[in-house]
């Protein structure tokens, strides 16, 4: 698979393939692979003019549906890469993010106009005509840059995950091995496109000429909707956060759809509650169960066969699993030296899927890349243990991210963000962890000042992605500190009542075993 | 004797979705979802709360803003759907 980019691989299904379903759109309609082919061809033509051209970015700030899809791959095509934001977020966290990332031009939708520009003063490309005869375009080169994915950064900036064709077709070529995706296949795309997950949705399918069926924001979030949406669009292979999977299992009213086609059912993002999904395999027992994990910055790095059966008694998660065959993965303490079996140590991955780098950083800056032995491995900053078979168990961050809905977030971001508001003068974020993960922020405000709780939470819906939205916000008079001066955050824990078994993220309570 | 709606309604905002907030600060007009003031897990959680407690059945359909963004909109939907 060397030598290729993510668009020829396209291409090649469209030439035997042209009047087949590619894109089932969020609104039902069929999509052909020649109207994609066209309409990609109309965005790259459309970008071309406006001087978009190889290395160049290009922002994608437009809802989903199929036309996003089209864009993603004519900026492809165009050997440019698609820096995709989250369409439901907050203005100003979007402009910030490709204002950073230096795009030469923008694909937005009807609103894109109607947003506040601010110091992005770049074309925008909105529904380009169709082009009259295929564009002529030569082969984007495979050591380019495909996409750059936005994650949260622990210093209150978003960075962008630069990931090149190389390594996105090595992690597309696994994706269809290993779930042996052809023509028949018909992926669901469940995540957003500035979400990594998208792009198993999009490229499995797409590459191998079967077809994805768009899901909607609204019909995304619906555990009641979606196993009727599996059933009729016939979906074969399904992969999202196990969040939207739980809600499915505890309220989706799976009784009622009983017959479906799926073959696999991925998940990744974050822990998937046993309990949740012992009830779902029960009432899907076809399918094939997979356990995926990785950071955006490496994609997916292991994956772990769920059991067709899953025993009663079981109370623990499942593992994470073992290295997918385009990368190596190891369990190592702080010097990179593999700890034993049993041992917690820090997850690294080194191989053909990781990123080139953070935009705008060097490779030598980034502080997660760790020599060893002359090789360069990526920290993912989670730390595991390798069981007696070599899978490896999940325990947990090393620092203060968290994970809600598969999202990264860093408290820090939330904060930074906060810190802002002009009637705050102090604020801490904790995150407790009970079967789902809660944020809270405690803020403290200015002399004078009276926000409200309902101000506050307006405020992060204005500023904040969703995900990053406290779920409880606490206003006090002054944050609790140590006597080093450090905020208290096991005085601020105490103060939840969320129970005796919660944990603080920011604290790791049993050193013993951890060689990290 | 049928609890009361909106008082019903708005307890659980209050306690359940927007611990912390005072009753005084959410009037009934106020615009929830589309100022990102309750996120769509929030309303996920209030429409088990109103099916449980009322005894209805709420579609995947109805749990649109038009009848979840402010507390008269939730109101006025629970009573269309009560006997």
């Amino acid at each position: 698979m060397s030598g290729v980019t993510l668009p020829t691989l396209v291409r090649r299904v469209v030439r035997r393939n042209a009047e087949r379903c590619a894109i089932v759109d969020v609104d039902g309609r069929e999509r052909t692979y020649a109207w994609l082919d066209a309409r990609s061809d109309a965005f790259a033509q459309a970008l071309r003019s406006r001087g978009v051209g190889p290395g160049d970015r290009v922002g994608v700030w437009r809802r989903k549906d199929a036309e996003t899809v089209a864009a993603l791959l004519g900026i492809m095509r165009l050997g440019a890469a698609y820096v995709p934001v989250d369409a439901t977020s907050p203005s100003r966290r979007n402009l910030r993010i490709l204002a950073d990332c230096e795009i030469a031009a923008m694909v937005g939708d009807e609103e894109a106009a109607l947003r506040p520009g601010g110091t992005l003063e770049v074309p925008i490309v909105v529904a380009p005509d169709d082009v009259s005869a295929p564009l002529d375009l030569p082969e984007p080169g495979d050591d380019g840059t495909a996409y750059v994915l936005y994650t949260s950064g622990s210093t209150g900036e978003p960075r962008g995950v630069c990931i090149g064709h190389r390594q996105a077709v090595g992690f597309v070529d696994w994706c269809v091995r290993t779930f042996e995706a052809d023509e028949t296949c018909r992926c669901s795309s469940h995540a957003p496109f500035h979400f990594d997950l998208s792009i198993l949705d999009l490229w499995m399918p797409l590459t191998v000429g079967g077809r994805v069926v768009l899901l909607g924001e609204e019909t995304g979030m619906d555990p009641r909707r979606l196993p009727a949406v599996i059933a009729e669009q016939g979906i074969t292979h399904w992969y999202s956060v196990p969040s939207i999977l739980a809600l499915m299992a505890s309220q989706g009213r799976l009784e009622e759809h009983t017959s479906n086609t799926l073959r696999s059912v991925c998940f990744a993002g974050e822990v998937f509650p046993i309990e949740d999904l012992k009830r779902l395999r029960r009432s899907w027992a076809e399918p094939v169960f997979w356990n995926l994990y990785g950071p955006t910055e490496t994609n997916v790095c292991t994956a772990y066969r769920i059991p067709d059966s899953i025993p009663e008694e079981r109370t623990d998660p499942f593992p994470i699993g073992t290295a997918c065959d385009h990368c190596r993965v190891i369990v190592a303490d702080a010097d990179g030296r593999e700890v034993e079996p049993g041992r917690v140590g820090r997850i690294l991955c080194h191989g053909g899927t990781a990123m080139e780098t953070y935009w705008g950083i060097e490779p030598s800056a980034v502080p997660a890349f760790q020599e060893i032995a002359g090789e360069r491995w990526y920290d993912t900053g989670d730390l595991g243990s390798r069981d007696g078979t070599g899978s490896i168990e999940f325990h947990g961050r090393r620092d203060r991210m968290v994970k809600r809905w598969g999202c990264r977030i860093e408290l820090g971001e939330i904060e930074a963000e906060l810190r802002r508001h002009e009637s705050l003068s102090d604020v801490a974020c904790v995150a407790t962890d009970r079967g789902e993960t809660m944020i809270h922020a405690f803020v403290v405000p200015k002399p004078g000042a009276t926000p409200s709780v309902i101000d506050l939470r307006a405020y992060c819906g204005g500023h904040l992605a969703r995900s990053m939205s406290p779920d409880r916000i606490t206003i006090l008079d002054r944050l609790p500190r140590t006597s080093t001066g450090k905020v208290d955050v096991r005085s601020l824990v105490d103060r939840l009542d969320v129970g005796g078994s919660a944990e603080a993220s920011r604290f790791r309570s049993d050193p013993r075993g951890v060689d990290a | 004797m049928p609890p009361n709606v909106r008082e019903t309604v708005r307890n659980f905002l209050l306690e359940d979705v927007l611990e912390g907030a005072s009753p005084d600060s959410l009037a009934d007009d106020m615009p929830l979802r589309t100022t990102g003031i309750v996120d769509s897990m929030g309303v996920i959680r209030l429409t088990g709360f109103l099916e449980s407690t009322f005894g209805i059945r709420i579609e995947a359909y109805e749990t649109g803003v038009e009848n979840t963004d402010t507390v008269d909109a939730i109101v006025a939907f629970v009573e269309s759907k009560l006997p």
